[in-house]
C-alpha cells in the first residue's frame, strides 16, 4: 500500500513539473512574439488569478502626468478649501466686532438723547399751532376791528352828549333837546356806557393786545 | 403774515459730556468703517479663490477626460 502512494505522489509530482514547463514554454513563445506581452508578463503577479485582466497602457507617461497634475490641482483645490475655512473664521469675528461696535454706538447715542432736551414733534406741533395761532388772531383782530368801531361811536356819542350838555343850561329846554338827539334813553345810558368804555372796552383791547403780544411771544418762542 | 422759519434754541446743561460722547462716537464710527473694509477685502479674496476653484476643477475634468485607456 505504501509502495502505491508513493508512486501516486512521484506521478503527481512529474505532472505538475510538467505544467511547468509547458506554461514556461508558452511564455517564452509570447515573449518572443510580441514584446508588450513580455511586459505584461513580467508586470502580472507570481500568484496571478486566473479571472483577472491585464490591459496594456500606451503613452503610460503622458497619463501619469495627466494623472499627477489633476492631483496636483486638487490639492491646490483642498489648500484653497482651508484659505477659505480660514477667511470665513475671520470674516465671522469682523462681524462680531461690527456687531459690538454698533452696540456701544447705539448705547452712546441712547446716553446722548437722554442728555439732551426732548425736542420730538416740535415741528409738527408748531405748523398744527401755527395754524390755530393764526386763525386765533384772524378772528381776534376782527374783534378788535368791531371794538374799535363801538368805541369810535361811543365817543361820537359822547361828543355829541357833551355838546347837547353844554348846550342845556344855555337853553334850558330838555324837550327840545330831547327830540333832537332822542337819545335820551341812551343819555340815561350813556353815563353808564361812559364809565364802561373807559374801562371794560380797553381791558377788551388790552386783553386783546396782551393776547396778541402772548401769541407773538409763543411764535416766536417756537 | 407770520414767518413760519424759526430757530430752535436748546440749553445743554452738560454739553462736555456730550462733546465727550460725540467724540466716542466718531471714533467708533472710524472702527466700523474700517472693520467693513475688511469684511469686503475678505469677501473679494473669498470670491477670487471660488474663481479660481472653477478653473481648476475644469482643468482636472479636461485632464481626467484625456486618460482614456
Amino acid at each position: 500500500m505504501a509502495a502505491k502512494k508513493t508512486t501516486k505522489a512521484s506521478t503527481a509530482k512529474k505532472t505538475s513539473t510538467t505544467k511547468k514547463t509547458v506554461a514556461k514554454s508558452t511564455v517564452s513563445k509570447a515573449a518572443k512574439s510580441s514584446p508588450i506581452k513580455k511586459s505584461l508578463v513580467k508586470k502580472a503577479p507570481q500568484v496571478a488569478m486566473e479571472d483577472d485582466l491585464y490591459i496594456c497602457l500606451s503613452d503610460a507617461v503622458s497619463k501619469r502626468k495627466l494623472l499627477l497634475l489633476a492631483l496636483k490641482n486638487s490639492l491646490i483645490v483642498q489648500e484653497e478649501y482651508e484659505k477659505i475655512l480660514e477667511l470665513r473664521g475671520a470674516k465671522k469675528e469682523v462681524l462680531k466686532e461690527i456687531k459690538e461696535d454698533m452696540d456701544t454706538i447705539n448705547l452712546k447715542y441712547q446716553e446722548i438723547r437722554k442728555l439732551l432736551p426732548n425736542v420730538k414733534n416740535v415741528l409738527s406741533y408748531t405748523q398744527k399751532e401755527l395754524n390755530e395761532l393764526e386763525s386765533q388772531i384772524d378772528s381776534i383782530k376782527s374783534s378788535m376791528e368791531q371794538e374799535e368801531q363801538i368805541l369810535k361811536d361811543e365817543e361820537v356819542l359822547e361828543k355829541k352828549l357833551k355838546e347837547a350838555l353844554k348846550s342845556e343850561p344855555k337853553k334850558q329846554t330838555t324837550k327840545e333837546v330831547l327830540p333832537k338827539t332822542s337819545i335820551e334813553p341812551k343819555v340815561v345810558t350813556t353815563p353808564k356806557v361812559v364809565k364802561k368804555p373807559t374801562k371794560k372796552p380797553v381791558t377788551k383791547i388790552d386783553r386783546i393786545k396782551n393776547n396778541l403780544s402772548l401769541i407773538e411771544q409763543k411764535l416766536k418762542g417756537l | 403774515m407770520i414767518e413760519k422759519k424759526r430757530e430752535i434754541f436748546i440749553k445743554l446743561q452738560n454739553i462736555a459730556q456730550v462733546v465727550s460722547l460725540l467724540e466716542e462716537i466718531k471714533e467708533l464710527e472710524e472702527k466700523t468703517k474700517q472693520s467693513f473694509r475688511t469684511y469686503e477685502s475678505l469677501n473679494t479674496q473669498e470670491n477670487r479663490i471660488y474663481e479660481n476653484w472653477s478653473t481648476y476643477l475644469e482643468d482636472i475634468e479636461q485632464k481626467l477626460d484625456h486618460i482614456t485607456l
